[in-house]
Order: C-alpha cells, then structure tokens, then sequence
C-alpha cells in the first residue's frame, strides 16, 4: 500500500542532489586551499568557507521568508475583511436576489477566499441552492479550475477540487481510483460516491480489501448511505471470498456501520478462517446473525474457545447482545479465565441484569479470588448511581 | 616543547574534521527533514478528521501520564487528556509520590472514588497506595510510591488494556486532534510499532481551558532559543532518521506504543533518567534480533504543548539530567554500536547518537580549552582561532536557521511575521554564550554518568502552570 508517503525516489533524488552539489563545493574548496602547508591552515579555511555559502543562502532564505509571510499576513487580514461580503452575495445570488457580476467579480479577485467559502456553502446545502451552487461553479469556471487541480501534488488541493468536482455532480476520472497514492484514491473514490454514479457503490467496494486500514475507514464512512445496497448484491461474496483481505475489508465494513445487517450463515462462513480474522468478526455477530439464537449459538462457542482474547471478545459481545443464557459460561470463565478474559467475564455479567450481579456478588463471598468480580460489579454500580 | 605542540595540534585538527563532520551531517539531516516534510505536509492535514474520530475501527489507547507535585496544572492537563478528540480513550494519571496537593486536586476535581480495579500487566513498581476512577469520565487515577518517571509509566502499564498506549508529560498539553494525528501510521501500515508527534514550547502562547488558543514566540531569550533547539531537534533530525527507519528517540512527553511490543520488551527500564530513549532502543533492539520488519515513526504534525525551563538554574538541571541518561543508555546498548546486525539503526542510529548527541558537548568543550589555551600559549594564531569561532558559529547558526525556516515551510504554527524574525534573531543569539554554557551543563551530565554516585531523581523544576502567561 502506498499512502501518504511521496514517492521515494523524488525524496532521495532531490537530497542526493543536494548532498552532490555540497560534495562538489568541498572539493573545489580543498583543491583551491590545498598551497597552504600545514593542516590546519589547510582544513580551517575549507571548513569556514563551506560554512559561509550555505550560511548566506540560510540567511537569504530567511529574510525572503520574512517577506513572504508578511504578505500571507496581509492577505489574511484582507481575506478576513472580503469574507462577509462573499458571504452574503452568495447566498443573494442562490436563493435569486443577488448580483452576479459582483459575485463574478469577487470570484476573479479573491480567488482563494471565494472558492473557500463556495467549498463551504457546496458542503452545508442540499436541495434548490446545491442546484443554483452547481449551475455556479461551471460558470464562474470553477468546475475548470477543480480539473486542473486534481493533478495537483498538493493533496490537499486535489482533495478540495475531487470533493469540490464529486459534490456539483462532475465525472470523476475513475483511473484515479489505480492512482499510486493511496490518499489520492480514497479521494477520487469519495468524489465518485460524491457525484451520484450508478457504479461508484460497486466500484469503491471492490478498492476496499486493497486499502490500508486508514483507507478502509474512510471508504467505510463514504460508503455508509449506500449500506442496503452493498448488503444486499456485494457483502455476502466478500465474506465468502478466497482472498483474506476481501473477508477483512467486509467485515470491517459491518463493524464501522454498527447496523443490523443479517448475513445468512455468518458465523460458519468464518469458521475456517485464521485467528485474527474470527477475532475482529466477533464484535461484528451482534449486527450479522440472522436470529438472535443464531447468534447465542455463536457466543456459546466462542466463549469455550481455547484462545483469551476471543473469549473475552466473545463476553463482551455477549453482554453488547444481552445473552442471559451465557451466564453459567460467563461464570466459568470469571473462575477459570485468564486476567483478561476473566475481567471481561465479570464485566459481562455486570451488565446482564440482575441475575448477572446476583451470581457476582456470590463470586464476591465464594471465590477465592474475587477482585475482578468485586471491580466489575463495582464499576457498575457506580455508572448505575452516577 | 615539541611534543605538546604536536599533540594539540593534533587535537586541533580532529576537533576541526569533528566539527565540520557533525555539521555536514545535522546540515545533511536538514536538507532530507525538508523534502520529507514538503512531501508530506500536505498529505497529513488532507485527511479528514470525522470519519476516523467516529470510527469504531480505531484502536483504543490508554494515554499514561505520570504525575509528581504538579498541582498548578494537573487540573488543566488532566482536562486537555480527557477532551482529545478520539473514539475510545482512557487517561491513566499516576501520582508518583506527590507531596503537595496533585491527588487531592484530581480527587476533587473530577470527583473520584476508591477503585477496585486490578493491575492487567505485572511489571514490579512502587506500592501502590490507592487506585482511584471517575464515576462519569474515562479517568484512572494510580497513587503509588514515589519511584521515579518509568517507574509510574509501568504502574500505567499494568492497568492498561487497549491495544495502544500513550506515554505523555502530565505538565504538557496535547492539541486537540493529537490523538488523531499521532495514531496514522497505525492505521497506514501494521508494521508501525511506536509513534511519536513533535514537542513544542507554550511558553509565550495563550493557554485556555486546557488548550493553546493563540501561539506566539516565547517572550524570554532564553526560552526562545529552547524553542529553536526544538524545532531543530524535531523538524531537523528525526524526520530524517524517522525516514531512515533509525528514529532512536520518541520523546516522554508524548509517544504512542503498541502495548503488546512494550510487554514483550520488559516495559520502561526502572531507573532510568531517559526511560524514552531508553524503551526505543531496546525495541530497535528486541524487533532487529528477532528479525521482524517493524517502523518507529516520527509525526510532525501532532503537537503536545510544553513548559520549558525560564531560568538557568531549572535548564541545566534538565539538561544534565538528559544527558546523563543518554549516556547511561548508550553505555547499556553498546553492543548496538556499529553493528551491522542492527541494520541502519546499529550502523548509523547508534553512531550519530553517540558522536553527536553524546559526545558533541565534550568536543566541543575541549575545543574550545585548546583554542583558548593555544592562544594564550601562542600554539595558535590569533586568525586561525578567529576562523576556529567564525567557522563554529556560522555553521551554528545556519543549522538553527534552517530549523526555524522548516517550521514555516511546513507547520507554520507562528502566525506574526514578528515571532519568526524574533526566533531567527534568537538562532544567531544563542551562539555567543547560550550553546556554550548548555555544553558545559550537558558535560556535568557525562560527568555524573561516569563517575557520581548521585540518586537518579527526576530533578525538580519549578513550572508556572498553564493558568497564567509563562516567561
């Protein structure tokens, strides 16, 4: 997965030359000072001359970035001043009061300020002022400008023009979803689902095992409205596919939505699968059994799983699902549990109601080491009172 | 006479070649800090925060801040931990042995009971008195024994149980979206085993409600060029080695680790004056032995907020006791140290810790000595000293400047085009006088390495709190 990270060949072409330049530099230096007899006299001045250049280009630097800031400062406060005026004729011209001209005009010389605040206005309003916002944006020709920046390096402004292109309802360039960079493939995939394509649920879908867990979260959250959808025709093959991380991708997907999502035959469909894979599906049986008896049967073996950590994953989905016929096997693993699963056991049968406390308090008097009892039942209470 | 002159000579010349050496490489180091982080600046802000701070996809994370006598601000950083945007966090404060009013203040504040709860992990710490939780906030409060900074840091350890674990100062403000930030190369790569953000100064910011609300440049000189030491520091040397997957320090004040790799490797050393150094050392060293393809990440853009010292007295303290630990955990990895088998971080980590970090303040103290004493002995002429200084000072101030310069080019966190010129004033500034004396201190610190006996002890600084404007 290539994320953030530019490439590293630029980063390393660029310092190579840098360092090549510097080397160069020295060597001319110490064959310029190589006359002198002895070795000081012969490295001291190599070692002050070689500091004087970069010194004098660090210090023109400087005050050239003194400069520059002074202007950004200055356009700031000119952006800050300009703001109210965007602000208003906008929102006259979408609602069919304002003046266009002036609103041309505010878009030709303020540029940045206007496309900041006509991003804000694309984000914040549905309905009749989103259509006025679209027939806007091509004819102040900023659908032209968000084109040519969606070839921008700069990741920030290629977000802004695919949100910007995805929002007013303009194609986006789908090889852009095989673009190297991963962030600018989550982008152009946001912008998809964005614009309202037919293709882009099926198409963002199919990204998703390939992404890092970063890119999944993201895609997971764009793909949220279109949950029915990708439930129904896509979900059930990917839990099923031969590659892990298609199975990864869709169960993550069903965790990030936390929606009652019943996949027939959940559970068995996983039951192969490695350890870790099973670990991360578990909070997940909550959203995917079919029946609620389904789903028992499910926390019924995964809390007589010989591994800690699915058991005690298994306790908490069992209290998440409130599963009062888990109790005996909740109580087997307080007593018999490692650290973490036993905790979790008793954090389970805290939250199951009364009859879960009730057999906690008689861990509390019975057992010999009561203190994850005491802690869970504890901390229960205290939410209870608090 | 013959002999002497030779010898110092000698000394000179190595001095010399060491000097220009150690500057190529910070100048180097600087040059790759640049194209990294113009490469990447804009990369990290481009991620939307929304998504990721309602995912139920983030790993959870125990953020772990010892505490000793630090009532004038444990409310207010207490507060900044609790109100960080992240799905699931839990504060764990440990009260290492406060004698002023530090417990009491937590008890009150945010209205704590006596817990129950029991320790997870089982690394040997100081007795623990009392463990304490809110009845409403995320908030685990340990009162144990005083026994020093990683002593508390395991305390924390044992209640932990999340995947992620954050080591941060109690005195120190973490921005908003910190969390958010540091914890990105988690969720990039797997292979990401410990992250760490950038430290800057608050003194001479607006700190509100536990949160900096308007960042300015430190008012004093001296807290100034503390400020530039750090962006040095950071924006400098370890975007670079981070590059060079040979990032050897992620700073106590704010770190995130993987729980299970800090277990495996024995949680922080009990003792130890740099227990962060220390801890990424020895996962370098754990993950390299058992060959594992690991990354330890800087991240430039998360911010946690520190006081740094605003009188003389209060810096050395610290830094000799910074350099003390440097030097006592590059004595127990020793066999690190040019060792091939430890890869880029065996081959250069190690080394540029050690000739730089470590030594630098001794090469430079005695060069210094000899060009002052060949001077006056007549071993060294008076230009060649004058180019000596000159030399020393330009280098210094070039790599101080282009520190300052990468701040702009990439967070530009400074607003008014004064506190940069102020900060570019204070880079030149600190080469007559402040450089000199911060290497004597940081010698005293080798000093007391190699030869005292004295308590490692976390030093007392005296802070101001957040509550009013720090000088």
């Amino acid at each position: 997965v290539k994320t953030s990270e530019s490439s590293k060949v630029r980063v390393w072409a660029s310092i190579t030359l840098m360092v090549g330049l510097y080397v160069a530099a020295l060597y001319w230096v110490y064959q310029a000072a190589s006359a002198a007899s002895g070795s000081a006299a012969r490295i001291l001045p190599l070692a002050t001359s070689l500091a004087v250049v970069p010194c004098i280009l660090v210090v023109i630097l400087a005050i050239f970035s003194i400069v520059a800031k002074s202007f950004r400062y200055i356009a700031r406060l000119r952006a800050i001043r300009i703001t109210p005026a965007i602000l208003e004729t906008l929102a006259l011209v979408c609602v069919g009061e304002g003046d266009r001209d002036h609103l041309r005009w505010l878009a030709q010389h303020h540029p940045q300020t206007f496309q900041l605040i006509f991003t804000e206005f694309l984000s914040s309003f549905g309905g009749e002022i989103n259509m006025q916002l679209r027939i806007l944006a091509v004819e102040l020709g900023l659908v032209d400008r968000w084109r040519d920046a969606v070839r921008s390096r700069n990741l920030m402004t290629q977000k802004t023009a695919l949100a910007n292109l995805g929002r007013t309802g303009q194609a986006i360039e789908l090889a852009l979803l095989r673009h190297p960079v991963e962030q600018t493939r989550i982008e152009a995939a946001c912008g998809l689902l964005a614009s309202g394509s037919p293709e882009a649920p099926s198409m963002v879908f199919k990204m998703l095992p390939y992404q890092s867990l970063l890119g999944r979260i993201r895609l997971a959250d764009s793909l949220r409205p279109f949950a029915a959808e990708i439930c129904e025709r896509y979900l059930a093959d990917g839990l099923r596919s031969a590659d892990p991380r298609c199975v990864r991708a869709s169960v993550d997907l069903l965790r990030a939505w936390e929606r009652w999502i019943p996949i027939d035959r959940f559970w068995p469909i996983l039951a192969e699968r490695d350890i870790d894979l099973r670990l991360a599906a578990v909070p997940a049986l909550r959203y995917a059994s079919s029946s609620d008896d389904e789903a028992a049967q499910n926390i019924f073996g995964l809390l007589q799983f010989q591994d800690e950590r699915v058991n005690a994953s298994a306790a908490k989905a069992a209290s998440d699902m409130g599963i009062s016929t888990s109790l005996p096997l909740l109580v087997n693993q307080l007593r018999n549990g490692g650290r973490v699963s036993s905790l979790a056991a008793a954090r389970a049968l805290a939250a199951l109601g009364t009859e879960g406390r009730e057999l906690l308090e008689k861990e509390i008097f019975t057992s010999s080491r009561p203190q994850n009892a005491l802690q869970a039942l504890e901390q229960s209470l205290v939410a209870e009172r608090g | 006479m013959s002999i002497p002159y030779h010898v110092i000579n000698g000394i000179l010349d190595v001095i010399i070649v060491y000097s220009f050496v150690s500057n190529f490489n910070y100048f180097v180091l600087m040059a790759v800090g640049f194209f990294v982080l113009r490469a990447q600046r804009t990369a990290e802000g481009s991620v939307e925060r929304d998504p990721l701070f309602k995912s139920r996809l983030m790993p959870a994370i125990s953020i772990i801040a010892p505490a000793h006598n630090e009532e004038l601000s444990i409310a207010q950083s207490t507060r900044s931990m609790l109100q960080l945007e992240y799905p699931e966090h839990e504060v764990i404060i440990v009260n290492d042995g406060s004698t002023d009013r530090t417990l009491q203040l937590l008890i009150e504040e945010f209205h704590l009971y006596r817990s129950n709860r029991q320790p997870i992990h089982e690394f040997a710490t100081g007795h623990v008195n009392a463990v304490y939780e809110s009845q409403d906030l995320k908030l685990l409060v340990i009162d144990k024994q005083n026994g020093g900074k990683s002593d508390s840091l395991n305390a924390g350890v044992n209640y932990a149980n999340t995947p992620l674990i954050a080591a941060v100062d109690a005195d120190s403000l973490l921005e908003s979206n910190s969390l958010l930030l540091v914890v990105r190369p988690f969720l990039e790569d797997e292979r990401t085993v410990a992250t760490g953000g950038i430290i800057r100064v608050v003194n001479g910011c607006r700190v509100e409600h536990g949160a900096v609300t308007a960042v300015g440049a430190p008012p004093s000189m001296l807290t100034k060029f503390q400020a530039v030491e750090y962006l040095r520091a950071f924006l400098g040397g370890r975007v670079a080695l981070s590059y060079m997957n040979s990032l050897m320090l992620i700073s106590g004040a704010f770190g995130l680790f993987r729980l299970d790799c800090v277990v495996e490797a024995g949680g922080f050393e009990h003792g130890s004056l740099a227990e962060d150094l220390e801890l990424v050392i020895r996962l370098h060293r754990m993950l390299r032995e058992k060959k594992s393809d690991y990354k330890i990440v800087f991240v430039p853009t998360p911010v946690c907020w520190t006081e740094v010292p605003d009188s003389g007295a209060n810096l050395r303290t610290q830094r000799k006791r910074w350099q003390r630990g440097g030097a006592e955990t590059m004595w127990k990895h020793r066999a690190m140290l040019f060792n091939p088998a430890y890869g880029t971080v065996g081959c250069f980590g190690m080394p540029y810790l050690l000739m730089l970090e470590i030594l630098g303040p001794c090469v430079e103290l005695t060069g210094y000595v000899i060009t002052i004493a060949g001077l006056a002995i007549g071993f060294i002429s008076l230009t060649s000293a004058l180019l000596f200084f000159i030399g020393s000072v330009l280098f210094g101030t070039m790599i101080s400047i282009s520190a300052v310069l990468l701040e702009e080019f990439t967070t530009r966190r400074y607003a008014h085009p004064l506190d940069l010129l102020s900060l570019i004033v204070a880079a030149f500034v600190e080469n007559f006088g402040y450089r000199q004396i911060n290497a004597f201190w940081r010698f005293q610190g080798i000093f007391d390495a190699i030869g005292s006996k004295k308590k490692r002890a976390w030093g007392k600084l005296t802070r101001r709190g957040f509550a009013q404007p720090t000088g």
